[in-house]
């Protein structure tokens, strides 16, 4: 069984809970080039800096998952914020969700810092557990947003001919229901991704 | 092998952080989809441009002209000359950094040469070293560039990454327009044979049928009378729609793209019920029936070629003034050059609203009103019979296209009209709408499905301010007057915004319009059922 955040490393980290966001989020940022790191920390207004906005909301919702468990639903919300930006900027795959391992150096320089130079192994596995399941987690929400971008794409192209075919009598079976179609293109796409992540002991996600 | 094994001290030691590059190194890489593909040499042939052939940006050898140098480097000394605004644009900017963070691009993707200070500077590098003394003598310092076949490329790259929205321009002290400088970036280009196929496709088509699709003139009326006939059922008034009716009051403008796409079609067909509906004596051109120009996002010399057409069909059909629909950069063309490139229109009369009596002094010159004033005005006389209810299953915020908006100011005219016509209307962040709107990021031709990632990018402000909206009051209908966004916003807000639909202006007039002698509306112009009056009092 898991300790559920009662630990002392647990309750030493909760204290640092600002600082780690903050340090967290600046070696996020400088993924980015180096001017941009700046004007993300920076611009604090959401609508001139969505992404850092967007980033700067979601980090505590993350921190608070992997130092006391939380339900999979914030969970999901925050971190599908930030990998649907990152599903379609300049990263590979991998790049993409990156950024949820660098939470590990994080925390152990701060651990070396306040003293805990070899805390509790348990404690420590527990930890990096929750963060890699947060990387799992993070891996399907940015095939969910690669998958929807081609849904998208073929979509686009239909709404350009719309009217054309209409007009010919041969908007696809798939489209028109009443005439032996299955509806399928005109269903809007869902938008909460369908997490398929087995039962997590420590972030408590549950299957739909 | 065991002893590559990293030990786990060294996994953590990994630097996330992309290595430091100077600005002046113009490395790029043509990675599927952030760029467009190259022009097909039948578009270029057509239209008898330079360097017809295939090729694609990825490709190692974009076999350009042995003396391609000396063509960009003469075109360059040739519009230094012609355009005096861009000989300013490369002298006057203090790098105050003023406009580094306006562009949705750079916003949105993070990349520095997404501001639009670097990118002019990917031209004014070269403008240096070539056209000024410190250039010449000490390029390092001068902060000058050798044009080499990887500075093309780059030119390439972040020229057809720049919708030429001019959100930056309204941030300049100095009133530079950056936009220009991607207009004479994409002209030097094209010297040489580079560019886009989701631009020169449409302006071969246009030069040839007269609009953007290549429709013929008996595919044209077939469109037309699909309208009509589409019109009937739902509203139980056959419209009258006139093609080449010569003597008409009015020529009447649309993007072709209202013809077989949606949501635009939808918005012609609420453009063709006012204009019946008030009784306007207009007609249709089979020929000039595109009021899109790609020429703009071509070359200066393109935007007079396929904008000629306008006139000349307005002379040949003997109309007193022109009508134009909602679309974008067709109005950038036709308020800011079609004037001086293809005018005097004195052959036109200065426009007057024959139902309500009203001068439109604005278009004295170009003499050409935007369906939205023309409109507007016809509510503010209450000439027409609106039930604002038949809109209430939507919830609507405006967008302001790029083009209307920082080009013609046309910012009050849509509101008012949505408000006649709305019953819940909810404006975005005043730092995102109105001059400062931000672009679809998709414009001046970047429209294209295999530049999905960078539209999706560019794109992402826009979006972000949307989902505000759609969060805090339930907005789903995002209503906008330019085609390219009716194309591409969709798209957009199915990736960053699921939830919210896209419309034109007259798509909603068209609902809310009492014609007579309608019947009972079952349906919206989408075909979606409305609820009936009785039920909704029930509920």
């Amino acid at each position: 069984m898991e300790d559920q955040g009662a630990h002392p490393v647990m309750e030493a980290l909760a204290a640092k809970r600002s600082a780690i966001i903050q340090e967290w989020l600046a070696r996020t940022f400088h993924t980015y080039p180096e001017h941009t790191a700046r004007f993300l920390l920076q611009e604090t207004d959401p609508f001139r800096n969505p992404v850092g906005s967007t980033l700067t909301a979601a980090f505590p919702v993350l921190i608070d998952a992997v130092l006391g468990g939380a339900d999979a639903a914030p969970v999901t919300g925050a971190l599908d914020g930030i990998v649907r930006i990152r599903a379609v900027q300049d990263f590979t795959a991998a790049q993409a969700v990156a950024f949820i391992f660098l939470l590990k150096p994080v925390i152990r320089d701060l651990l070396k810092n306040a003293g805990q130079a070899a805390p509790d192994r348990d404690a420590l596995a527990v930890l990096e557990r929750r963060i890699d399941e947060l990387a799992l987690l993070a891996f399907d929400l940015f095939m969910k947003c690669r998958e929807r971008l081609y849904e998208i794409r073929v979509r686009e192209a239909r709404r350009r001919v719309k009217i054309l075919l209409k007009r010919r009598g041969v908007e696809g079976r798939n489209a028109d229901p009443e005439n032996g179609g299955n509806g399928e293109a005109n269903r809007p796409i869902p938008d909460s991704p369908v997490l398929r992540f087995p039962d997590s002991p420590t972030l408590g996600w549950k299957r739909p | 092998m065991a002893e590559q094994t990293p030990k786990p001290e060294q996994l953590l030691q990994i630097d996330y952080r992309p290595p430091a590059k100077d600005w002046r190194d113009p490395t790029v890489e043509f990675r599927k989809g952030v760029f467009c593909y190259s022009a097909a040499p039948k578009n270029l042939e057509y239209l008898g441009l330079p360097n017809p052939r295939k090729w694609q940006p990825y490709d190692e050898d974009w076999k350009l002209p042995p003396n391609w140098k000396q063509i960009i480097l003469e075109g360059m000394r040739d519009r230094l000359q012609k355009f005096r605004s861009f000989r300013l644009f490369m002298d006057i900017c203090v790098r105050c950094g003023a406009c580094a963070d306006k562009c949705h691009f750079y916003i949105g993707s993070g990349d520095p040469k997404n501001m639009p200070v670097l990118r002019a500077e990917l031209l004014r590098s070269v403008y240096r070293r070539y056209f000024t003394l410190a250039g010449r003598l000490f390029p390092a310092l001068a902060g000058a560039r050798d044009l080499t076949l990887q500075v093309l490329k780059e030119w390439f790259y972040y020229f057809y990454q720049c919708t030429e929205c001019r959100r930056c321009s309204v941030f300049c002290p100095y009133g530079i327009d950056t936009a220009e400088v991607s207009m004479i970036g994409r002209e030097l280009l094209t010297l040489v044979g580079c560019n886009i196929n989701w631009v020169l496709e449409p302006v071969a088509n246009s030069y040839r049928t007269g609009n953007h699709l290549g429709i013929q003139p008996h595919g044209f009326k077939d469109s037309i009378e699909f309208a009509v006939d589409e019109l009937a059922e739902i509203t139980g008034v056959r419209v009258e729609a006139p093609i080449n009716k010569k003597g008409a009051e009015v020529l009447l403008l649309v993007p072709s793209a209202d013809y077989f796409g949606t949501p635009h079609y939808f918005t012609l067909l609420g453009t063709l019920m006012v204009l019946h509906e008030i009784g306007l004596d207009y007609t249709f051109s089979a020929f000039a029936s595109e009021g899109g120009n790609f020429g703009l996002f071509t070359s200066h010399e393109m935007i007079k070629r396929i904008n000629a057409k306008i006139y000349e069909e307005a002379k040949r059909l003997k109309v007193k003034w022109i009508l134009g629909a909602e679309c974008g950069h067709m109005w950038r063309v036709l308020h800011q050059y079609m004037d001086t490139m293809n005018g005097p229109a004195d052959f036109l009369e200065e426009p007057v609203s024959p139902i309500t009596g009203t001068r439109f002094e604005n278009a004295k010159s170009t003499r050409t009103v935007h369906i939205c004033e023309f409109t507007a005005d016809l509510i503010h006389h209450r000439k027409l019979a609106l039930d604002a209810s038949r809109n209430d299953h939507w919830t609507v915020t405006f967008h302001d296209s790029c083009n209307p908006s920082r080009a013609m100011g046309l910012i009050e005219e849509p509101r008012y009209i949505l408000k006649n016509v709305c019953n819940h209307f909810h404006e975005m962040p005043e730092s995102t709408i109105r001059e400062q709107t931000f672009c679809c990021g998709s414009g001046s031709g970047l429209g294209t499905d295999e530049n999905f990632e960078m539209r999706m990018r560019g794109g992402f402000p826009r979006a972000n301010a949307v989902k505000y909206v759609r969060d805090r009051f339930g907005v789903n209908l995002l209503a906008c007057i330019c085609a390219i966004d009716k194309a591409t916003l969709p798209a957009l807000l199915e990736y960053w915004v699921p939830g919210v639909e896209v419309a034109g202006v007259h798509e909603l007039v068209g609902n809310a319009l009492i014609m007579k002698g309608e019947k009972e509306r079952g349906t919206d112009l989408r075909g979606e059922a409305l609820t009936p009056k009785e039920e909704l009092v029930h509920a």
